[in-house]
This record gives structure tokens, C-alpha cells and sequence, in this order.
């Protein structure tokens, strides 16, 4: 890193250097898309940007998966379909 | 930059165990909450299938908030949730990311930077009010508890 301003902010939206490189490195392995590529040259920015896809991505994912699920309430029948939930949820 | 409050967030050490600890409470939790929420929609036999994803996904998204507690986004989370429930409206998500000009000289890789932050934290619930120490933490637990949820969602929907 050549740019070290180590300066000490206050303000709780003005980020560090060091902050930024933990939060870079911990998000490296956190994002599929980048730990898989498993290349350091992946630059910070681009670290961020994954992230945020990947968040959005979740967000659509969940979305979806609610969709379906409320269709999937209109057609079963609540009291098997919840005990079958369970047991097979202990099951696994 | 030492001598920070709350040093177990700052603990960089993280044992396996204790993420699968969590995650597995986690799952539980939210199946917990859900399936109960989920019967009670059902069972309320609602006419509009409109109404039912609405429903549905706020229930999904208040099992993900109780399922973690402690974390800031799991709060902010929540109060979303509820002001959602007062005024029947989406929720304006306040834009209070940096405004303040930089006092330094940037480069733009910096300008980048802290405009990929921003859009970052506007994506984490109540990220606004997320401190720069905790976004690590609150970075890692939320995408952990997403696609965790995501699992979940997509075991109870192969069930059928």
C-alpha cells in the first residue's frame, strides 16, 4: 500500500486505510465469486462492487424464493404441510 | 489504530466451531419463527395472492431479524419491518452516506472506493447507522444470514 494515511477520523463516515483493507480481505472470503478466483490481484474496488452484487443477488434470491413460497401456501394443506416441515428438518 | 472499544470485534481469530455454532442456531431460529408465521398466513385464508407474497416476505424478512440478535442490521432490519407495517409504504431509505467533502486530496481510486462503500451500506438495513469498526462484523453476519436464509427458503419450498 503506498497511500498509508494513517490519519485519525472521527467523523463515523470517513473510513481508514486500515479499516478498509480488513474489511477488503475479510469480504475476499466471504464473496464467493472472489475467494473462488483465489487471485490477490482482485482490486479493492472491484472487492466492493462483487459484494454488492452478491448482496443484490440475495436480495432477488430471497425475493423469489418468498414468491414462490406464498404460491406454494395457496395450494397446501397447512397441518401436514407443517408437520412434514418439521420432520424432516429433524431429519437432517 | 489500538485500543478500540469492544475488542471482541475486533478478534480476527474466528474458530470454526463457533461460526457453525451460530449458524445452526441461526437456522433454528428462523425456522422457528417462520413456519408458525407462515401456518398463521395460511390459516387467515387471505383472498389476494398479492397480499400473501406481501405477507410472506414480510415474515421471511422479520425470521431473518430475530434470527440474529445483536447486530445492527438485524435492528435496523427490524424497524424497517415495523414502519413498513404502520404506514403500509416502502420505506425511503435515507440517504445520509458521506456528503461531507473530503478534507484530503483523493484520487479517484479513492473516490470509487468510497462510493462503492456507500452503495455497500445502503444495501445492509439501517447500514447508514453502521459505525466503520463494525462493518466487518455486520458485513460478515449479514451475508453469512442471507444465504443461510436462502437455504432455508429453498429446503422448505423442496418439501412440497
Amino acid at each position: 500500500m503506498s497511500s498509508r494515511r494513517s490519519r485519525q477520523q472521527s467523523g463515523s463516515n470517513r473510513i481508514s486505510d486500515d479499516q478498509i483493507i480488513e474489511l477488503v480481505s475479510k469480504l475476499r472470503q466471504l464473496v464467493p465469486e472472489i475467494r473462488d478466483r483465489r487471485s490477490d490481484k482482485v482490486s479493492a474496488s472491484k472487492v466492493l462492487q462483487e459484494t454488492c452484487n452478491y448482496i443484490r443477488n440475495l436480495h432477488r434470491e430471497v425475493d423469489d424464493l418468498s414468491e414462490r413460497l406464498s404460491q406454494l401456501l395457496a395450494t397446501i394443506d397447512a397441518d401436514s404441510a407443517e408437520a412434514a416441515i418439521i420432520r424432516s428438518l429433524i431429519n437432517q | 489504530m489500538e485500543g478500540n472499544a469492544g475488542g471482541n470485534k475486533r478478534r480476527r481469530v474466528y474458530s470454526v466451531e463457533a461460526k457453525k455454532v451460530a449458524q445452526s442456531a441461526f437456522t433454528r431460529n428462523y425456522v422457528n419463527y417462520l413456519i408458525p408465521a407462515l401456518t398463521k398466513i395460511k390459516n387467515q385464508n387471505t383472498t389476494t395472492t398479492s397480499s400473501d407474497f406481501k405477507n410472506v416476505k414480510y415474515e421471511v424478512d422479520m425470521a431473518m431479524a430475530f434470527s440474529a440478535e445483536g447486530f445492527a442490521w438485524s435492528h435496523g432490519l427490524k424497524l424497517k419491518l415495523l414502519q413498513r407495517d404502520e404506514d403500509e409504504a416502502p420505506t425511503i431509505t435515507t440517504e445520509k452516506a458521506s456528503s461531507n467533502p473530503s478534507l484530503k486530496t483523493s484520487s479517484d481510486e479513492d473516490e470509487k472506493m468510497k462510493s462503492e462503500l456507500s452503495s455497500l451500506r445502503k444495501l445492509i438495513p439501517g447500514g447508514e447507522e453502521i459505525v466503520d469498526e463494525e462493518m466487518v462484523t455486520e458485513l460478515e453476519s449479514y451475508i453469512s444470514c442471507l444465504e443461510m436464509q436462502v437455504n432455508v427458503l429453498q429446503c422448505l419450498l423442496s418439501l412440497s
